[in-house]
């Protein structure tokens, strides 16, 4: 069968020519687009900031079948300097009328939001569904996965049974997720939450297990039994593991820190314009032994109506996470006040006891390993006043959204919006919304976008 | 054997089905009609949908191999949606030619020349983008309908709708097919001809 492949790819190619068509459409080499936005924001009794965003796109088509797009992102940081990403720098091949390869950095085809509604003239708010969080968020919720881009290959194919009914199925294999970035301290950067203190010490503990794991695996190498008799001595003297979420890192790279690529892919179904719905799937190995994986999948919702639109998203995710050793009368044990940072693990009762924790641990790993689940989802709801027949209110759209996070750093948050559009991508939003915190702790903000596609 | 022909059947299904995904749908994509069709149904999944001005026809040639990849769409509906907006973007050269040719303006013929039905029903045929051409000019008046035709934003900035340069004939002839539309009166020429015809 596999010595068939090239015919059928020949096949394949040859149906695509004899049925290309043949047009006298001028042709373009280089474009520019994108869209710039500036959002003030102010937080009850927690200060107000201004922040603005230039992200042009870069589109080039060297011929018919190639086509190369870069988007960066420039925006000033905190510190008030000059932040830059390059949200997706990739090549198409448009291998047939249906089927298009890609090669580069690009976004995920994972659920709906990341791939297709993340620019803000598109986006219906100022904020990201707090799913998302992470990535360009607000900080304020502990999001389940960022708007993912990532260095790899990508398989796309749409089967159009008509104009309107179709099949859309997207694959692709990246260098996936990693370890979020370590100081000499031990401290994850990225982890800058307020509340996330005891956080950040777990993950420096997780990394410690891990850089243990490494030394453990190189004695197995040189002496098994030398090893083993280490292991148990090991475990004798734990009482304890304890477990941590550990703090990933989305962003695409060219170096993959380990050889197991993270897969995935969205498989879609439409009746157009009305209805879209979507499964996604996500799974990838983040630690440099690929012992450790992260798995996500989604389910996406749409139904646009004429003057409305409705959207929901669920995500689940499992992050597996390698135990962290508290010695019976060992310095955790002692630190009081670290036990009572430990925010992550209160919440979930991911303290696991050794007995147990051992019958669980995989032999190949020096310590036990958990996975923990995580879910949340959205419901958006916009609606366009031009269905009043109004001048006045032609322009204006209101806007809901409730999203939710549960299961570690659980988090509410409603939002209302009304928008003014000025033109198709030109628009001014207003939106207030209101999050409650695993604590209790309720914050409210008003938000202010002015936003361009251009 | 059994196997061969196992071979042969599985090669036989996997060519069937990526010719049927190379052939579906490619058959009468020609039209402006069905690239205005296509930008109708597609363009509003996430976003609004952008007035062809907003881009050169040579500059749309890029941007929709971009939107292609975002929007899963066949090589033949990205190249529909090229033609409808380069259509919409050289209406002027169009109109001329028949300026040119002496003939009549007919604005049956003119509504399917610009694709009007891509994004409004007419008799519950067409797009849903905008609003139904059916009764339009007894629901919103002939003076609204005039002006729509000739600054589509002005009562509404986030209007879609592309702006077709015409002269007056052809604005008159338009105005009159819209308006016929709701009475069941057949196609009517400015001069009251009722024959169709460019």
């Amino acid at each position: 069968m596999w010595k068939k492949i090239p015919l059928m790819i020949v096949l394949l190619f040859t149906a695509n020519a004899l049925f290309a068509e043949e047009d006298n459409l001028e042709q373009g080499l280089f474009t520019f687009a994108g869209y710039t936005d500036l959002t003030y924001t102010d937080t009850k009794d927690g200060g107000n900031g201004l922040a603005y965003k230039l992200a042009p796109i870069f589109l080039i088509q060297p011929s018919d079948r190639i086509h190369i797009e870069a988007e960066f992102e420039f925006g000033i940081n905190d510190q008030g300097d000059v932040d830059a990403e390059v949200e997706y720098l990739d090549l198409h091949y448009f291998a047939t009328d249906t089927i298009t390869l890609t090669v580069g950095k690009f976004l995920l085809p994972f659920a709906y939001f990341g791939p297709n509604l993340h620019p803000s003239w598109i986006n219906k708010l100022s904020t990201q569904p707090a799913i998302y969080g992470g990535h360009h968020g607000d900080g304020l919720i502990e999001g389940l996965l960022p708007v993912m881009s990532d260095v790899g290959l990508a398989y796309q194919q749409v089967v159009p049974f008509s104009s309107r009914h179709r099949l859309y199925i997207d694959g692709y294999v990246v260098n996936g997720a990693g370890l979020g970035p370590v100081t000499d301290h031990g401290h994850d950067e990225a982890a800058a939450h307020d509340d996330d203190t005891a956080h950040q010490e777990e993950d420096a503990d997780h990394d410690e297990a891990l850089g243990h794991e490494d030394e453990v695996a190189h004695e197995e190498g040189s002496d098994h039994d030398e090893t083993d008799a280490d292991h148990d001595e090991l475990i004798d003297q734990l009482q304890a593991f304890t477990f941590a979420l550990p703090e990933l890192e989305f962003e695409g790279k060219l170096h993959d820190n380990n050889s197991d690529k993270a897969f995935g892919g969205r498989i879609g179904y439409a009746y157009l314009p009305g209805f879209e719905a979507g499964y996604s799937y996500y799974r990838g190995a983040y630690d440099d032994a690929e012992k450790l994986d992260f798995r996500a999948d989604a389910i996406d919702l749409t139904y646009n109506g004429r003057y409305f639109t409705l959207r929901g998203e669920y995500i689940r995710t499992r992050t597996d996470a390698l135990g962290s050793p508290v010695e019976a009368e060992g310095d955790h044990v002692d630190d009081a006040a670290h036990d009572d940072e430990v925010a992550h693990d209160e919440d979930a009762d991911h303290a696991v006891e050794a007995e147990h924790a051992e019958e669980e641990a995989d032999h190949a790993i020096a310590f036990p390993t958990t996975t923990f689940e995580r879910d949340g989802w959205y419901v958006q709801a916009n609606w366009q006043l031009r269905s009043f027949d109004s001048p006045l209110l032609n322009p204006v759209e209101l806007v809901v959204r409730h999203s939710q996070v549960n299961q570690i750093a659980d988090a509410k948050r409603w939002t209302l919006g009304v928008n003014y559009w000025w033109k198709p991508s030109s628009v001014f939003k207003l939106s207030f919304d209101t999050t409650e915190l695993a604590s209790g702790e309720k914050i409210n903000r008003v938000l202010a976008q002015f936003s361009h596609g251009f | 054997m059994m196997n061969t022909n196992k071979r042969l059947s599985r090669m036989l299904i996997a060519s069937v089905l990526m010719l049927y995904s190379t052939l579906a749908f490619a058959e009468g994509l020609s039209s402006v009609a069905e690239g205005a069709n296509i930008y109708n149904l597609n363009c509003v999944r996430c976003h609004n949908a952008r007035p062809a001005e907003d881009f050169t026809a040579r500059q749309w040639s890029v941007v929709m191999p971009h939107m292609r990849e975002k929007a899963h769409l066949t090589r033949q509906e990205t190249l529909s949606v090229e033609k409808f907006l380069a259509s919409t973007l050289t209406a002027d050269k169009l109109t001329e030619g028949i300026a040119e040719s002496g003939r009549e303006y007919s604005g049956e013929a003119l509504v399917n020349q610009f694709g009007c039905q891509g994004c409004h029903q007419v008799d519950s045929i067409g797009g849903t983008l905008g609003p139904s051409l059916t009764s339009v000019v007894a629901r919103k008046g002939i003076d609204f309908v005039t002006r729509k035709l000739t600054d589509p934003t002005f009562d509404n900035k986030a209007s879609a709708m592309p702006r077709y340069p015409m002269n007056d004939g052809q604005l008159r002839a338009v105005v009159s097919y819209l308006e016929s539309l709701g009475t069941g009166i057949a196609d009517v020429s400015p001069d009251g001809n009722t024959e169709s015809g460019l």
